[in-house]
């Protein structure tokens, strides 16, 4: 089996008496250290996909296998501990605490894993390192521009030595050079052993890997022609 | 997650939101103060009436006199109506009586008393006073447990022991009007006149007075406490049984005429009023100061729940609002909840923070509160001693009484445990919802 396999993946939500199809029956696997990106309009089930895979969210119907662990079958408890030993997550947003300084927010994964704080910060330093924003470490996010607190937020995706990050909407909140670094780090970080999965809607990215997922209505589709697209915002 | 690390999460999470957590624990801080002040303050009163009580030893004490009540029921209820107009009879306090007293689990010693029948008057020098003597049936005075101001805690025949109350009773029965009246005497170790004087009738009808002068000598000065001793003579029984039979001209009979009354002295006072019931329930009149200091104890107690009831809706308002601000903070942190649920907190630990804190808040009430009861209770007592010894020193001549706060250890224990502890549950609710939230819809929550 591979490293990541999604068998039927469903996920219905009850809008009021409307029945919104997110995902509609997924089939996708990926291999151990692939790096792989979702494309797909925004309201296509992307960002679905991606929550799923990372133990955010539980489907209404399908099977998750990760590293030969099911999630379906997993409890609250182990769920947050698939997504804090496994998943690296980077958000459009980059979510950093406006109160911790950068270094702090690097480290705040590892507060949920009991280590202590001497060491928490030797490796928030270096991952920061990695992410070359070592330099900002006290700072706090407000100090920070929007790509430096995106390398803030990769960093701490990487405290725990995931296996897998996944990357929603990366570049989304940065301009279009930032955007381009941050993907490169993530380049970097596939290159380096890890499985890396990144939704978007951007299609400059697709310049960095050979496995693009294209997912239209909740399934995934061969390539997103344009009378398909056209086909998707006359439903909208 | 390990204390440790909640805590200093917890106490990262309060210090961000400085002004709020103040003003909710503003809210603890009153109630808990009013809970610890009321019910020091009631505390406070209670001490102070059980001071007016007078002394300890007294309240371990039950004291046993014949049941005349019960010997007059028995007589008009009996079938014969009034025989003979005889004296109905109650059991006497014989020595067996006294063996059965002194058999009941909790008693220490049972001491037999008497009076003297005949008039006592105490002369020494130019001063005399009245004696209100009590025979006491031991020589082991210190058995009573009265403080002694001077001297031994021990009496033998020809031996006297005073209560400190009495040496102010001397006076001098030729002083005129106007003349200043001689201080008390110093009569420790001092020897003293006692004249018995007994009254007869001869076969002509007339009265007769006789005297009989006693040489006794005082050998001890009880301190003066509130008590039945302040004014009181002690004498050894044999000596005031002798003194009885010359006033009656008849032997005594210990288990004929019984004594007079009997001391029964309790290893605890909270054992007082079982004993006491149980020589009731031997046929005997058992008295004791417990019972009455009981019931004004059991309404320091309602006055203690009652005070304490209206700091409780005070401190109830304050939990009221210690979960307003934990609902408030979650839904301002919902996307913080759902990036901790990302990065890999359980749902124990989101439940284990919010409660934290909400806790956090209740302790921090209750520590404001008790500095604050403390200052309250500092103030009460300087100010009420002031006022109140004002109003007590004229009207009974002594200071003491009053108002004031007693503030025990335990209580101040107990408000901190219940400031945290209404944190606490009040926190529980928003911190269920919290711990509860879904990661992905708490991630897209604006």
């Amino acid at each position: 089996m591979a490293f990541i396999s999604i068998r039927n993946l469903k996920k219905y939500y009850e809008m009021g008496t409307v029945t919104v199809k997110a995902l509609d029956g997924v089939d996708l696997d990926l291999e151990h250290r692939s790096m792989a990106v979702v494309m797909g309009p925004s309201g296509s089930g992307k960002s679905t996909l991606l929550h799923l895979l990372g133990g955010l969210d539980r489907p209404t119907a399908g099977e998750i296998h990760v590293n030969g662990g099911e999630l379906t079958h997993m409890d609250e408890n182990d769920l947050a501990v698939f997504r804090r030993e496994t998943v690296g997550f980077v958000f459009q947003a980059f979510n950093l605490i406006e109160t911790l300084t950068a270094v702090e927010n690097v480290g705040l994964p590892m507060r949920f894993m009991n280590i202590p704080k001497k060491l928490r910060h030797e490796k928030a330093m270096h991952y920061m390192e990695e992410v070359g924003i070592a330099d900002r470490a006290d700072h706090r996010p407000s100090e920070l521009s929007g790509g430096q607190q995106q390398r803030v937020a990769i960093a701490r995706a990487l405290v725990n030595e995931p296996t897998m990050i996944l990357a929603d909407e990366p570049t989304g909140n940065l301009d279009s050079t930032s955007g381009w670094s941050i993907m490169e780090i993530l380049a970097q970080l596939n290159q380096s052993g890890r499985t890396v999965l990144i939704v978007t809607h951007d299609p400059r990215i697709g310049q960095f890997t050979d496995h693009i997922i294209h997912i239209l209505d909740g399934v995934i589709v061969p390539e997103l022609t344009d009378q398909l697209l056209e086909q998707f915002s006359s439903q909208g | 997650m390990k204390l440790r690390e909640l805590t200093s999460l917890i106490f990262l999470n309060l210090n961000r939101r400085k002004g709020r957590v103040l003003l909710t624990a503003i809210g603890v801080v009153i109630g808990t103060a009013a809970i610890v002040v009321l019910v020091s303050l009631a505390q406070g009163l209670q001490k102070n009436a059980n001071e007016q009580f007078g002394n300890i030893a007294e309240l371990s004490r039950v004291n046993v006199s014949p049941n005349w009540e019960r010997a007059m029921e028995a007589m008009e209820s009996g079938p014969g109506g009034m025989p003979s107009g005889e004296m109905p009879q109650p059991d006497p306090i014989t020595p067996a009586a006294i063996e059965a007293f002194a058999a009941i689990p909790g008693v220490s010693a049972v001491i037999p008393r008497a009076s003297v029948m005949g008039g006592t008057v105490m002369k020494y020098g130019n001063l005399e006073a009245y004696a209100y003597i009590i025979g006491v049936g031991t020589d082991d005075f210190s058995i009573l447990n009265y403080p002694m101001k001077s001297g031994v805690a021990d009496l033998k025949k020809g031996e006297l022991i005073l209560g400190e109350e009495v040496l102010k009773q001397f006076y001098n029965p030729s002083m005129r009007p106007g003349q200043e009246p001689p201080p008390p005497p110093e009569l420790q170790d001092q020897t003293i006149n006692l004249e018995v004087t007994k009254w007869t009738v001869d076969e002509n009808g007339n009265g007769i007075e006789t005297k009989k002068v006693l040489r006794m000598k005082v050998v001890g000065i009880i301190q003066a406490s509130r008590s039945e001793a302040d004014y009181a003579v002690y004498m050894s029984l044999d000596q005031v049984l002798d003194l009885n039979a010359w006033v009656n001209g008849r032997r005594f009979d210990p288990n004929k005429d019984g004594f007079e009354m009997a001391m029964v002295i309790v290893e605890d006072r909270s054992m007082a009023l079982d004993v006491a019931n149980q020589i009731n329930e031997m046929g005997f009149m058992a008295y004791t100061p417990q019972e009455f200091i009981e019931g004004v104890n059991s309404f320091y107690v309602v006055l203690q729940v009652i005070f304490g009831g209206v700091g409780g809706v005070a401190l109830l308002v304050a939990a009221i609002g210690i979960a307003n601000t934990m609902t408030m903070a979650i839904l301002e942190r919902t996307r913080e909840i759902g990036l901790m649920k990302a990065l890999g907190a359980t749902n124990k630990d989101v439940l284990s923070m919010f409660l934290g804190e909400a806790a956090g808040i209740g302790f921090i009430g209750g520590v404001g509160g008790i500095f604050l009861s403390l200052l309250i209770g500092e103030l009460i007592n300087i100010f009420g001693n002031v006022y109140f010894s004002s109003q007590t020193t004229s009207m009974y001549g002594g200071g003491g009484g009053g108002i004031s706060v007693d503030m025990p250890l335990w209580l101040i224990v107990f408000a901190l445990l219940f400031s945290t502890m209404i944190g606490l549950v009040s926190g529980l609710y928003p911190a269920l919802r919290a711990a509860s939230l879904v990661p992905v819809r708490a991630l897209k929550y604006e």
